[in-house]
């Protein structure tokens, strides 16, 4: 069974959320604090079931395909020792696989790590769907990091890696595309890109295309790679020169090359490694974040809701402030709880606003480090809305609970995300509305490969006095 | 001398307040404070309403009991003395100082009733009264506006309850 | 399936960015069944990659874990990013050539044999829409169906069932671990210094030494997750945390986590080394403390 590849899923191309089997689509942003105390269905990980559900012709009996119960305790039986040792039999079954690329899926690549590594990366600009006929500037592509270089390409190619564009015409392994330490990783752990290790220069592999392909256009993975002349040339060559250009690699030495520390070129750490991949099985799509995010504070917002904030944060300092040996509330006749809760309220509260004066730096590591996306047709690599979540990663073991001003510093690398309008009022809908915050951060807490996601939001923090206080005449 | 004196009358308040906490809101009995010298501070022991701890071992032996009694056989399950150790929510204390109070003490409370080997051969829950009882006190924690909360401390490994 | 573990050579933990990973099954399962050690399963799983609940190689290990491991002579540990590019490099001049030749003999090895399983499958499952269209056709010819089956099949293109020519293009393959590459048993090439590697904790160590498997902690709000045997057929009893044993808890620390642990059925467990005379660090007596609702 180790080597069945007829219909293997791997093949296939990234599924769209509705394919996801395990996890659905929201669940990095519906979890929270409650999955801390949700029993170990997640951990719990039952490879008698696994090796039925996913192996071809096997006699599925009812009695495998059952989940096993968990036991409290050993009772030192025959039957709970036999039991365990099938899952253990069933768990090193299925982790025998050996992952194939059969001819018409093989999608290789070659671990060039050099090769960018004095690129200068500048704006790049592409066509707009718009109509005006403007460009707009394309994602920023981390080009010195890509470090796999893709022969011909393959349907991940449209939401995974990155064609350098404007390179001279001449240029070796032009307009093909290349990939993130991430990206490379998780294509060859799923078991859909054969690594290679290259023995010969770069050029000899990929030599400049004889004639100029096709200009201007938005690159097409289906149609750019008009050239594939390595593979077709590995074809025809006799099977002593098949590594004639270098050899594969296997999944340890794909980890051993591209997981390396925060900040190497180049390579991904193993915490931001796990947190891609897991968001990658359930659906995602995935971007590094650019390493100055375009300041989304700056960007210009309808001035109504800026003069709002504005007036609305001069109103506490109007109050005049009590003596200082008290009372706090001046003695005298009231006749409403307005000017009572006026007079009480000593501290300025916070007014989260669009506008940030002067944004307080991230602090490593709580910086935003992916953004993510639904799953949705709509989007590629390098044309989409604005991402879904912003993404943090944290190691567990090795940073302290944030402090404010390290959360803050995150929060602030957010866009403005103000609680939806309808919402608001009395009755509106109060826990969505502290649930959403005004800026939102999702935070991938890392231990030893556990993932816990947890989402911080920036509050209103006097959301029920104040708005409590508002005259309700 | 004076800081220690402070000291001594706090923990006092704090022993007198879990003392009236347990006889008054839980209705123990025979509620005794309990000093000795190596002691880092006073203990209570008393006796609760009802049995307040079975340990999952002595349950399946109770289970197995009621079902050789058949039908609405039951075993009785008398109240046992319990160790108390008062403590405020503020306070800190180390593994070594947890240690110390369960190297001071006895499973069981002076004046628990005797259970000869013969019982416990008899009935082998009781030994979870006797001679298999592990040591184990009630940290009676108590908060600024004396609130009390209560949580099993037991010395070494015992497996959680499963109810 | 090789079940006696008791004689199997140290096994290789490759540290990379500080991460302790094993990419070898025959070692995960040594690691299992003779050493308490579950790790955590971390890759994706090529056979169904679009979930999450059933994870594949690399298993990850806690730094503690594997100096355990090293410490008893079960494991070594490699430096694996260093030990992969300078054998890389080497393979690709000269000085690698026989290293070069033996990995890629062996790989074509298991191409071959995936070849060979490939195509059985295949055959097998043409066998079968071939028997089912058989029968379909009903009347006489069921009579004889057994015998044309076995005819038809005998002169069936043989080269499927039979080594492939040679220049039939093999698949590709990715091996999961480098063994082949780095020689045979593995070797400890690139093997780290012990006394570079943390130590692990008394607490720990005594856990192990009782049976207990721990995984890591964090979902359930503590250190570690123990639990009594292998967490395959066992729920976790206790959630834990280690101290020093002069460290000062909050009272606070001590009733959040029991209650968090009694909100899931565990109890609260931690612990410390005794400090004492003439004692090293690590060699002290372990105690340990478990904290449970009261129920009042």
């Amino acid at each position: 069974m180790a080597l069945d590849d007829d219909d293997n899923p791997a093949l296939a191309a990234p599924p769209p959320a509705a394919n996801t089997t395990a996890a659905t689509p929201d669940a990095p942003a519906e979890e929270t604090a409650e999955d801390l105390l949700e029993d170990e269905g997640a951990a719990a990980q039952d490879f008698r079931v696994f090796a039925t559900l996913f192996k071809k012709n096997t006699h599925i009996s009812a009695q495998t395909i059952r989940k096993g119960e968990k036991d409290f305790e050993s009772h030192g039986t025959q039957l709970q020792a036999d039991t365990l040792e099938q899952s253990r039999a069933a768990m090193q079954e299925v982790l025998s696989y050996t992952r194939i690329h059969s001819g018409a899926n093989l999608v290789r690549g070659w671990y060039f790590p050099d090769w960018w590594a004095d690129y200068e990366e500048g704006e790049e600009w592409q066509d707009s769907k718009a109509e005006d006929g403007k460009k707009e500037r394309k994602p920023f592509g981390h080009i010195r990091d890509r470090v796999v270089i893709l022969e011909g390409s393959s349907t991940s190619t449209q939401n995974l890696g990155r064609a350098v564009t404007g390179q001279a015409k001449d240029r070796p392994g032009r307009g093909r595309d290349w990939l993130l330490p991430e990206e490379a990783l998780y294509l060859v752990e799923r078991g859909s890109l054969d690594l290679w290790w290259p023995t010969r220069e770069f050029g000899e592999i990929f030599p400049a295309p004889p004639a100029a392909p096709v200009e201007g256009k938005a690159p097409n993975p289906e149609t750019t790679d008009a050239n594939p002349s390595a593979q077709q040339a590995d074809e025809e060559e006799d099977e002593e020169d098949e590594y004639a250009n270098g050899f594969p690699l296997s999944l340890q030495a794909a980890y051993a090359l591209l997981v390396g520390p925060d900040d190497s070129r180049g390579k991904i750490s193993l915490q931001k490694f796990q947190v891609y991949s897991n968001l990658k099985r359930c659906g995602y799509n995935v971007l590094r974040a650019p390493p100055n995010p375009p300041n989304p504070n700056q960007s210009s917002y309808p001035l109504n809701i800026t003069i709002k904030t504005f007036f609305s944060s001069l109103l506490p300092s109007l109050a005049p402030s009590p003596p200082k040996s008290g009372p706090l509330l001046k003695p005298g006749l009231y006749r409403s709880y307005n000017q009572i809760f006026a007079q009480l309220s000593l501290i300025e509260r916070h007014i989260p606003s669009p506008i940030l004066p002067s944004p307080l730096p991230s602090i490593a590591p709580y910086e935003i480090h992916f953004l993510v996306w639904k799953s949705s047709q709509k989007w590629t690599k390098l044309r989409h809305a604005a991402p879904d979540f912003y993404l943090s990663v944290v190691d567990a073991q090795e940073s302290e609970v944030p402090q404010m001003e390290e959360i803050f510093g995150l929060l602030e690398q957010t866009p403005w995300a103000p609680p939806r309008k309808e919402w608001e009022g009395n009755h509106g809908r109060l826990y969505a509305r502290l649930k959403n915050g005004w800026r939102n951060v999702l935070m991938a807490v890392v231990d030893h490969g556990v993932i816990n996601y947890m989402s911080r939001s920036l509050q209103e923090d006097c959301v029920f006095p104040y708005k409590a206080m508002v005259p309700r005449d | 001398m004076a800081l220690n004196q402070q000291q001594q009358q706090r923990t006092s308040a704090l022993t007198k307040i879990v003392l009236n906490n347990l006889q008054h809101q839980h209705d123990w009995t025979n509620l005794h404070p309990h000093t000795q010298l190596n002691l880092p501070r006073a203990l209570l022991y008393g006796l609760p309403p009802k049995r307040l701890y079975v340990h999952p071992d002595e349950q399946v032996e109770i289970i197995r009991a009621e079902k050789e009694l058949g039908g609405d056989g039951r075993v009785p399950q008398e109240a046992e003395l319990e160790w108390v150790l008062p403590l405020h929510l503020s306070e800190k204390w180390s593994p070594a100082q947890f240690a110390g109070v369960f190297d001071a003490i006895e499973p069981r409370p002076p004046g628990s009733g005797e259970i000869t080997k013969a019982e416990e051969e008899r009935a082998p829950w009781l030994a979870y009264k006797g001679s298999r009882r592990g040591k184990r006190v009630l940290l009676a924690t108590v908060q600024d506006d004396s609130t009390v909360t209560y949580y099993w401390m037991h010395d070494g490994l015992v497996k959680p309850r499963q109810n | 399936m090789a079940t006696s573990t008791a004689d199997h050579p140290p096994v290789r933990i490759s540290l990379i960015a500080g991460r302790y990973l094993v990419f070898d099954i025959d070692a995960v399962m040594v690691l299992r069944r003779s050493h308490g050690l579950c790790g955590v399963l971390t890759g994706t799983m090529p056979q169904n990659p679009t979930q999450n609940l059933f994870l594949s190689l690399p298993q990850e290990l806690r730094a503690e874990e594997a100096r355990m491991l090293v410490d008893r002579g079960a494991a070594y540990i490699a430096d694996e990013p260093n030990d992969h590019l300078r054998l890389l490099k080497e393979m690709s001049s000269g000085a690698g050539e026989k290293r070069r030749e033996a990995y890629l003999r062996e790989l074509r090895e298991k191409r071959v044999t995936a070849k060979r399983l490939f195509d059985e499958e295949k055959e097998a499952v043409r066998k079968m829409h071939e028997g089912k269209r058989g029968k379909a056709k009903k009347g006489k010819q069921t009579q004889k169906g057994e015998g044309d089956d076995s005819l038809f099949f005998d002169s069936a293109p043989s080269a499927a069932v039979q080594p492939p020519a040679p220049r039939e293009s093999l698949p590709a393959i990715t091996p999961s671990t480098s063994n082949a590459m780095l020689g045979e048993p593995a070797g400890t090439s690139g093997a780290i210094a012990d006394e570079d590697l943390p130590e692990p904790s008394a607490f720990y160590k005594e856990l192990n030494r009782r049976g207990y498997f721990t995984t890591p902690g964090l979902r359930f709000g503590g250190g570690y997750s123990v639990y009594p045997s292998d967490p395959f057929k066992f729920h976790a009893h206790y959630l834990s945390s280690c101290y020093g044993w002069d460290e000062k808890i909050p009272m606070l620390d001590i009733v959040t986590s029991g209650r968090l642990g009694t909100a899931v059925k565990k109890s609260f467990m931690f612990g410390a080394e005794r400090e004492e005379e003439g004692k090293a660090k690590g060699e002290g007596q372990v105690r340990m403390f478990c904290v449970e609702w009261a129920g009042m």
